[in-house]
């Protein structure tokens, strides 16, 4: 009878240990909903830049009223199928996740799911013009560069430059709203434009739709699509050796662009990509903060290719970045809201902004749930295998190059 | 009333303790929503909706003998049809029946198309119809909307749907085994085990083949209906042939001559997800490539095992009554006339003139290559004859094969059944599959007949036929051929390759026949027989008759002697 005594005892003072021990905190669930399977290394950098945070907040966890809490990551693959899309929606929502981080695949059919639960999604990459809307979507955030504000920022740079662009766009979700972005974009200058052409998103030979383009009179092509088509692009215009300057929305910063070119590095050079700087008008400082952080935590990022010199180069973690700053959103929200609440958070998400990653503000608020202004897109080109912001354009002639070597 | 009586009497006397288990596990399975999260409920919905497509599937593999690929392509049409439509507001019922439509269409014509195919064709003309619609869901964005999906809204709760695909599931495993027992599943099994002589008992093997995978597609389309509202979005990714391949692999797991064959399948194939998932976490290999690999392993482990699936086939016994069989044959006679044939410059017959009387049996004998066959086959309508005419009523002409051809997994009942089941007026593909009380009627009528006409022939009536005796197996092509209510019964030698006793009880079987009033023409090699048997004797040789007359006024022409009896006696 003593011994069993004694044993309650224990368990007693056990269970009225300190309150903020790991032991006692409450777990919350993140979910990453990203196509693992099919683009893996976009997978694992926006599951990269949720750790991250993951890390830095249980560091001293989310304290609510009188509990703490800790994010707990689990990622889920869509393997870009809008079905798995949903589905695994519908497993976020049974595991009573308080915030999906999400690629952007299948979000027209899957945000529903995560509104009946009033869970917030957070899109990181995909920037068709239609996945927010904060009227209609309440609950669908975005911190990643718009399809809009990139085909805007495109016909800006190119019209006055007096090229003949060929706008390519393969058809893929991503490439067929990047086409309807170009075709809005060039409207008004469509003397600018020699061919807006489709492109197979799995064609291994793209040749006869490139070649159409130069037949028909194109000096620059804009091809908007998978890493793969812009690789393929590239190989069938260089192919035929025609140098024409290809222009890219971020895709063309994807490793596999570099990876398929390997053998002909000088294909690469000329290659300018549109993006959502990386760095605040403070500078380089806070991004670079964030990427060591990044490198130390999950070691750096190699394209798999390397300099003339022989430097081996490595992608700094853009995706990631918006990843992270959205998870940081989040936990504001969370204690904004005081509340483990999906539909509070959803609530206060509108209300509440963090420093992101490279400096600036970031924020949502009831009429604007765009967590990157189109006037954020700069533009890069590559040389030598990594890229520099080109010096011909207002904003990017500002910005700092980023090291992109180890 | 007394349908429903006569109904619940004749489900009671056929329940066995393998019913009991099935009830009891789709009435524990509709318990689920009550202890399942709506994400793993979804999962299951979804799961028994392919369950459902499966069963349809399995009964074009396992009872039609036809390996389709393209069931995937099916539950793509009808997810198509019901996308557009539940985008546009249509209720949910009637766009899953409009997509059933749609598949069943689809099936039609691919049906028509591809089921005059050996097996291994239909598989393969199957699998390009999958990459084919496959592409054309992913190319053209009309359909589904391209890689974004055409996004579905409204509609059931996930629970609701869990119960329509539960009760769909059991549904489409009734209807299998209502099809599987009357004569439309009979003959297509007979199709299956042995397609020429399913022909010469007047299975319209084509008719039904493309019955079978249209019904096959329309359940798939009914499938791929309710499964997009369930999904929320049309994805044409979720419909490549890897839905096909996934299809076939549950079916062959769990069993395609079973009713929930399929449904045990999906069982398998879910645990073996599980297990993927499990092991890609292990690993760090994506749970989506784990199943696809998984999946591959499984088939070919199941391949090269000749496996028969988790779940056998059933054998249920058939209830006969004293009700009215079918009736009895009217005399007809045959009269052919010039009848000629060339293959190219060889002459296989020759102004063939020949009558058969009803209550004779004529002879066709004729030395190796003298055109008999071709004879019997113009005749029996097998072959188009160059010149010439035959005049015979319509429907009264049957034949027997040659070589001793029995469908070999079918009992002898069954073999009478498929055989007199183009006497039958109330076992159409609607009525068999409801079993309606006049369906019923009529086969447990049909059954009596069958077991009677087995007994006067002396063959047990429920083993299955490939492991009869050959007497026994000869004794059932006359039975089968007796049964289809001809007049004029073409037998192609029926003693071959026979024993003394074997040959005197097919003498005597065909002497029944023949006292029955029937007209039948034998083609014989067997001279003994001959003699016993036939009422005339015709002779062939090089195509021509020779002699035509009795036997004993034929034997002595010299011109038969020279030509084909040589020093033997007839």
């Amino acid at each position: 009878m003593r011994r069993i005594g004694l044993a309650l005892a224990l368990l007693a003072l056990a269970g009225c240990g300190g309150s903020s021990s790991d032991s006692q905190r409450t777990p919350l669930t993140v979910v990453v909903n990203a196509p693992f399977s099919r683009t893996p290394y976009l997978g694992r950098t926006i599951e990269n830049g949720v750790r991250l945070a993951e890390r830095e907040l249980n560091a001293n966890g989310i304290r609510l009223g009188d509990k703490t809490y800790d994010l707990r990551v689990q990622t889920m693959d869509t393997a870009l199928s809008p079905a798995r899309a949903v589905a695994n929606m519908r497993r976020a929502v049974g595991r009573r996740a308080v915030a999906v981080v999400d690629e952007g695949t299948g979000v027209d059919a899957s945000w529903r799911t995560a509104a009946a639960a009033g869970i917030p999604v957070g899109i990181v990459f995909q920037g068709g013009s239609g996945l927010v809307d904060p009227a209609s979507r309440p609950n669908v955030f975005r911190i990643a560069p718009t399809d809009h504000g990139l085909a805007f920022r495109l016909a800006e740079y190119l019209v006055p430059k007096g090229l003949k662009v060929g706008l390519l766009h393969d058809d893929s979700d991503y490439g067929t709203a990047g086409g309807r972005a170009l075709a809005t974009a060039f409207s008004r200058n469509r003397s600018a434009v020699a061919i807006d052409e489709t492109l197979p998103a799995d064609a291994l030979d793209l040749a006869p739709q490139v070649l159409r383009a130069r037949r028909d009179g194109a000096t620059a092509l804009v091809v908007w699509g998978r890493p793969a088509t812009i690789a393929a692009a590239i190989t069938a215009a260089r192919s035929a050796g025609w140098d024409v300057p290809f222009y890219t929305p971020p895709t063309g910063n994807d490793p596999f662009v570099r990876q398929q070119l390997a053998d002909h590095p000088s294909w690469v050079n000329g290659l300018t990509f549109a993006g959502g700087r990386l760095t605040a008008e403070v500078g380089s400082g806070p991004f670079q903060t964030f990427e060591q952080k990044y490198e130390s935590a999950f070691g750096v990022d190699r394209v798999g290719v390397k300099t003339s010199a022989g430097a081996s180069v490595i992608v700094p973690p853009e995706t990631a970045m918006y990843a992270y700053d959205f998870v940081n959103l989040v936990a504001a929200a969370l204690l904004k809201a005081d509340s483990t609440d999906p539909r509070k958070i959803t609530s206060a998400l509108n209300e509440v902004s963090v420093e992101g990653a490279n400096g600036d503000q970031r924020g949502f608020n009831r009429l604007n749930h765009e967590g990157v202004i189109d006037d954020d897109i700069y533009f890069a080109r590559f040389h030598d295998m990594t890229y520099a912001p080109v010096k011909d354009d207002p904003l990017s002639g500002t910005l700092p190059t980023l090291p992109q070597t180890r | 009333m007394t349908a429903f009586t006569d109904a619940f009497q004749e489900l009671r006397a056929g329940w066995r303790p393998r019913a009991t288990l099935s009830v009891a596990a789709f009435a524990l399975a509709a318990l689920a929503p009550l202890v399942v999260g709506d994400a793993r409920l979804a999962d299951l919905a979804g799961g028994l909706y392919l369950a459902c497509a499966a069963v349809g599937l399995a009964f074009v593999v396992g009872i039609a003998g036809l390996p389709s690929l393209a069931q995937g392509a099916f539950v793509a049409v009808g997810a198509v049809v019901a996308a557009h439509l539940l985008a546009a507001g249509t209720p949910t019922a009637v766009a899953a029946i409009l997509g059933g439509v749609g598949g069943g269409a689809a099936g039609a014509l691919v049906g028509y198309a591809f089921a005059r195919l050996p097996p291994a064709g239909f598989a393969a003309a199957t699998w390009i119809v999958s990459w084919l619609v496959a592409f054309a869901l992913l190319s053209i964005t009309w359909f589904l909307g391209g890689s974004q999906g055409l996004v579905v809204s409204g509609g059931p709760t996930t629970a609701q749907h869990y119960e329509l695909a539960l009760a769909l599931t059991g549904l489409a495993a009734l209807g299998y085994t209502a099809l599987v027992r009357a004569p439309f599943g009979l003959r297509l099994a007979a199709a299956r085990d042995r397609e020429a002589a399913a022909r010469a008992l007047r299975v319209p093997v084509l008719h039904v083949r493309v019955l079978a995978v249209a019904a096959s597609g329309a359940v798939a389309g009914i499938a791929g209906a309710l499964g997009v509202q369930l999904a929320g979005v049309a994805d044409p990714t979720q419909y490549g042939p890897f839905l096909s391949f996934r299809l076939i692999v549950v079916v062959l797991i769990g069993g395609a001559l079973a009713p929930l064959g399929a449904p045990a399948g999906v069982i398998v194939l879910g645990i073996l997800s599980i297990a993927a998932d499990l092991i890609g976490r292990l690993e760090n290999v994506a749970a989506s490539r784990g199943h696809t690999l998984l999946t591959a392993i499984l088939l070919l482990g199941i391949v090269s095992l000749g496996w028969e699936g988790i779940v056998r086939a059933p054998r249920r016994a058939r209830r006969g009554s004293s009700g009215s069989g079918p009736a009895g044959s009217a005399p007809a006679a045959l009269e052919a006339r010039g009848l000629g044939k060339s293959y190219g410059s060889i002459v296989a017959a020759e102004d063939v003139a020949l009558g058969i009387e009803p209550g004779r049996i004529t002879a066709l004998v004729g030395p190796n290559g003298s055109g008999k066959t071709t004879v019997l086959r113009m005749i029996a309508g097998a072959v188009a004859p160059d010149a010439g005419s035959i005049d015979a009523p319509r429907g009264a002409v049957v034949r027997t094969l040659q070589a001793t051809a029995v469908f070999s997994t079918l009992t002898p009942l069954e073999h009478v059944l498929v055989a007199s089941a183009g006497r039958r007026s109330r076992a159409g593909f609607v009525r068999s599959l409801f079993a309606t009380p006049e369906a019923r009627a009529e086969d447990a009528a049909f059954v009596a007949y069958a077991r009677t006409l087995l007994d006067r022939f002396g063959i047990p009536h429920d083993v299955p036929a490939g492991e009869l005796p050959v007497s026994d197996q000869r004794a059932l092509m006359l039975a089968a051929a007796k049964a289809t209510g001809a007049s004029v019964l073409l037998v192609d030698e029926p003693t071959a390759g026979a024993s003394a006793a074997e040959a005197s009880r097919i003498v005597h079987l065909l002497g029944s026949l023949r006292d029955e009033g029937l007209a039948l023409l034998v083609v014989e090699h067997n001279l003994g027989v001959v003699r016993r048997l036939a009422d005339r004797v015709l002779v062939l040789d090089a195509g021509r008759v020779i002699a035509d007359g009795p036997p004993d006024a034929v034997a002595a022409d010299e011109r038969v002697r020279a030509a084909y009896l040589g020093a033997r006696r007839l």
